[in-house]
């Protein structure tokens, strides 16, 4: 029965070791809390600030319309508050989120401030960055601000082994060059996901009316994702020059390019929408004979 | 004498081994919470949803919305849904044979005629349909409405897949606000898998009560005044942002909220569609896709975002309380015994072997270890048996790591969304997790266990209404 007593006493006394550890972390944990409010606080002070600063300016701007670089005149406060980093860092945010949200001459005053500011620099820093998030941000940065001379360091990111610092580098690349900014599905080693593609698309938009590149290459070419791409490349341009090369396409043996090619085809009203089971036998009769129903 | 001793100390033993695997798992899987997170939130930052989702190149969607009686908020409900920012979308509202006026008003307002183009039938059993309705009104160029028998919740759904015409089907409650671009975040995932398929998403589900809401859009975010309210609100952060995001991570998660969750419609209707008469469809859903991708040895994914996209009413009261969680209970275990097969079954992958096992073992054996331990401390302590510095020790123990796990959960969120930014709602929500181990929990675990004895006696329980009280309106 000592032994017992001795054994209870033991655990009990290591269950109150355990409780003034659990004790100690949850003070940490609540000072965390309130630091971490006090920080939040802080910051979302500092950015509604600026954020409200950069209105103006933007406000001023739109009223003059054509801001040259020599003409931007910022408000002293603001200028003393640019020294900072986090302010520097928030800035280059909201220039990008402006420019996303604006088209024409108003970009070019965008990349004007941009450059006056000097923000480059920062810019160029998180690009050099290793950790991912870093670098993504600052080719996003750098791509949205026109920063043309650095799209060959750019290029060499489009097959980073990190997905997000590839999908922004390959949309980088068509907001610096766009459509020859498309050379790096010359090559691409990793697979272009769906959603990857519907953002380049949806970059590629913009230059509606801009000549393309040869399709050739990416249609006939091995990496099927790159292929899927070029078929809703030729949809989205309505490029009726490539048909022949998508009706062969309907019958690859990759399932998602057949249904693409045959969902091109009958946008463009030349074929009618075929079930998986028609492709899939389409897939055994020679390339000369058209698909029948 | 010597027997009831051995046994009590048996008991201990497992007692405590179960509670050290319990702990264990929870500090684990709020580790494993962190860094999926950050990394969630780091992504986010490079991509403008709103921008995304209006354009034409998005995917299309289908949006399903079930409505039964709710005449009086069903057009706010639908103004609120067509609000969301999303180019491709369908919003099917199934009408399950409500008894007021809910139909009648939506072909006034939303100018609706008889669509013969779509056809009733489809591959998922439902009670019948009486009528498909589509829009005149431009505006409303995006709405159809079904109008079928009433066959309850998962019923209702199953029409609306039957109907649905687009590949991604997105399921929610015609009284939740989703955020803008609540929809863009739900595909997202789908679109970005390469070499798995995924097979559903969920998002992350917060309380609305006392929120303020203007034009069908949250426009105001208060904490709950209600205790009872709030607590759910920790208990929500706590589930969500710490539980969810690890199961996500290991591929293991196995709920995706009725509220709002994103499906492969194929793999739904592969797998037979919600299961009509469960307690927790929702679950039931989750599981049987993933049995299905399990046994056709397809790979795949269920995916969590855990950001929040879906405010929805929590019960105010205890009673309505206990009808949820009751509910949920008896889902819980429909479900379990519905799919036992796949119990430690090494085929079944994960599911088989960690998601399944977990909940067994930690959601439905828990209220009961709970109830028992209680029962033994009353006996021992009636009959002078406890010894009392080994008990408060453990109870200051126990506490304190609730404690731990509640702390750490609202300084994930204050450190991540930051959703509750008054003053005062971050030191109210800790107040809340204080007193959540002396009402609210034993609460639920009563409810629970209430829950699976009304399913053992087949007790007619149904569904467990609950009083709505309706959005706060900004001014």
């Amino acid at each position: 029965m000592n032994e017992y007593a001795l054994e209870l006493h033991f655990s009990e006394n290591l269950i109150w070791v355990f409780t003034a550890f659990v004790a100690l972390v949850l003070l940490v944990l609540g000072a965390g809390i309130l630091i971490m409010m006090r920080i939040n606080r802080y910051k979302e002070e500092q950015r509604r600030q600026i954020r409200a600063q950069w209105k103006d300016l933007l406000a001023e701007m739109l009223m003059e319309e054509n801001v040259g670089e020599q003409d931007l005149r910022l408000p002293p406060e603001f200028e003393a508050a640019l020294q900072k980093p986090f302010v520097r860092r928030v800035l280059a945010s909201e220039l990008v989120r402006t420019q996303q949200s604006l088209r024409g001459n108003m970009n070019e005053t965008i990349t004007a401030v941009y450059n006056q500011l000097q923000l480059a620099d920062q810019s160029l820093a998180l690009l050099h960055s290793r950790k991912w998030h870093r670098k993504a941000k600052g080719i996003q940065q750098l791509s949205s601000m026109g920063q043309y001379q650095v799209a060959e360091l750019i290029v060499d990111l489009t097959n980073h082994p990190n997905l997000s610092v590839r999908n922004e580098a390959q949309l980088g690349m068509i907001r610096l060059e766009g459509p020859d900014g498309l050379r790096f599905l010359n090559s691409l080693q990793h697979a272009l996901s769906e959603w990857q593609q519907f953002n380049l698309l949806h970059q590629m938009q913009l230059y509606t009316g801009v000549e393309l590149p040869d399709m050739d290459g990416w249609l006939l070419g091995s990496q099927q994702s790159v292929v899927v791409f070029a078929i809703r490349l030729c949809r989205l341009f309505q490029l009726f020059g490539y048909a022949g090369q998508i009706e062969g396409l309907q019958r690859h043996s990759n399932t998602a390019i057949r249904r693409e090619a045959n969902q091109c085809l009958h946008h463009w009203g030349l074929t009618e929408l075929y079930t998986e089971e028609m492709l899939r036998k389409a897939m055994a009769t020679p390339l000369a004979q058209p698909l029948t129903a | 004498m010597n027997f009831w001793h051995t046994a009590l100390q048996w008991f201990s033993n497992f007692v405590l081994v179960y509670s050290i695997l319990s702990l264990g798992s929870y500090l684990l899987i709020a580790l494993f919470s962190i860094r999926e997170t950050r990394r969630y939130l780091r992504k986010l930052s490079f991509t403008n949803y709103r921008v995304l989702a209006s354009s034409e190149l998005a995917p299309s969607i289908s949006l399903l919305a079930t409505a039964y009686n709710e005449g009086p908020t069903i057009l706010d409900n639908v103004r609120s849904l067509l609000s969301l920012h999303y180019e491709n979308m369908e919003l099917i509202i199934i009408n399950d044979g409500s008894k007021d006026d809910t139909l009648e008003k939506l072909i006034k307002k939303l100018e609706l005629v008889p669509d013969t183009t779509r056809p009733c039938e489809g591959q998922l059993a439902c009670k019948p349909i009486k009528g498909v309705y589509r829009s005149t009104n431009p505006i409303y160029r995006k709405v159809v409405v079904i109008d079928k028998e009433n066959g309850g919740k998962a019923d209702a759904m199953n029409a609306g897949i039957n109907l649905a015409r687009n590949k991604y089907i997105v399921a929610t409650d015609g009284d939740c606000i989703l955020e803008q671009d609540a929809l863009l975040k739900m595909v997202k995932p789908f679109l970005q898998s390469t070499n798995r398929q995924m097979i559903a998403t969920g998002g992350v589900v917060r309380i609305i009560n006392d929120c303020e809401v203007h034009n069908g859009r949250l426009s105001k975010i208060n904490m709950p005044r209600n205790l009872i309210v709030r607590t759910q609100v920790l208990e929500y952060i706590r589930a969500f942002l710490l539980g969810r995001m690890a199961w996500s991570r290991i591929n293991g998660l196995l709920i995706v909220s009725g509220a709002f969750g994103c499906f492969d419609r194929d793999v739904v209707i592969a797998c037979g569609g919600y299961q009509q008469g469960s307690f927790g469809e929702d679950f039931d859903l989750v599981v049987s896709m993933r049995r299905y991708m399990e046994e056709n040895g397809l790979p795949y994914r269920v995916q969590y975002i855990p950001e929040p996209l879906c405010w929805t009413e929590a019960p105010a009261s205890f009673k309505f309380l206990n009808n949820q969680r009751n509910r949920w209970a008896r889902g819980l275990i429909q479900t379990l015994w519905k799919h036992r097969k796949t119990i430690f079954n090494p085929s079944y992958g994960i599911l088989g072997i960690v998601s399944i096992p977990y909940f067994l073992l930690f959601e439905f054996l828990a209220p009961f270890i709970e109830f028992v331990g209680f029962i033994i401390f009353l006996v021992l302590a009636i009959t002078g048996m406890i010894d009392w510095e080994h008990f408060l020790a453990l109870l200051a123990f126990v506490l304190g790591f609730g404690y731990l796990l509640s702390f750490f959960a609202i300084l994930m969120e204050v450190s991540t969304f930051n959703q509750y930014r008054n003053k005062g709602d971050i030191r109210k929500l800790m107040f809340a997790a204080i007193l959540e181990p002396f009402y609210f929990h034993p609460f639920v675990t009563y409810s629970a266990i209430r829950g699976h004895i009304d399913l053992l006696l087949k007790r007619q329980k149904g569904w467990g209404e609950m009083k709505r009280t309706g959005f706060k309106k900004a001014v």
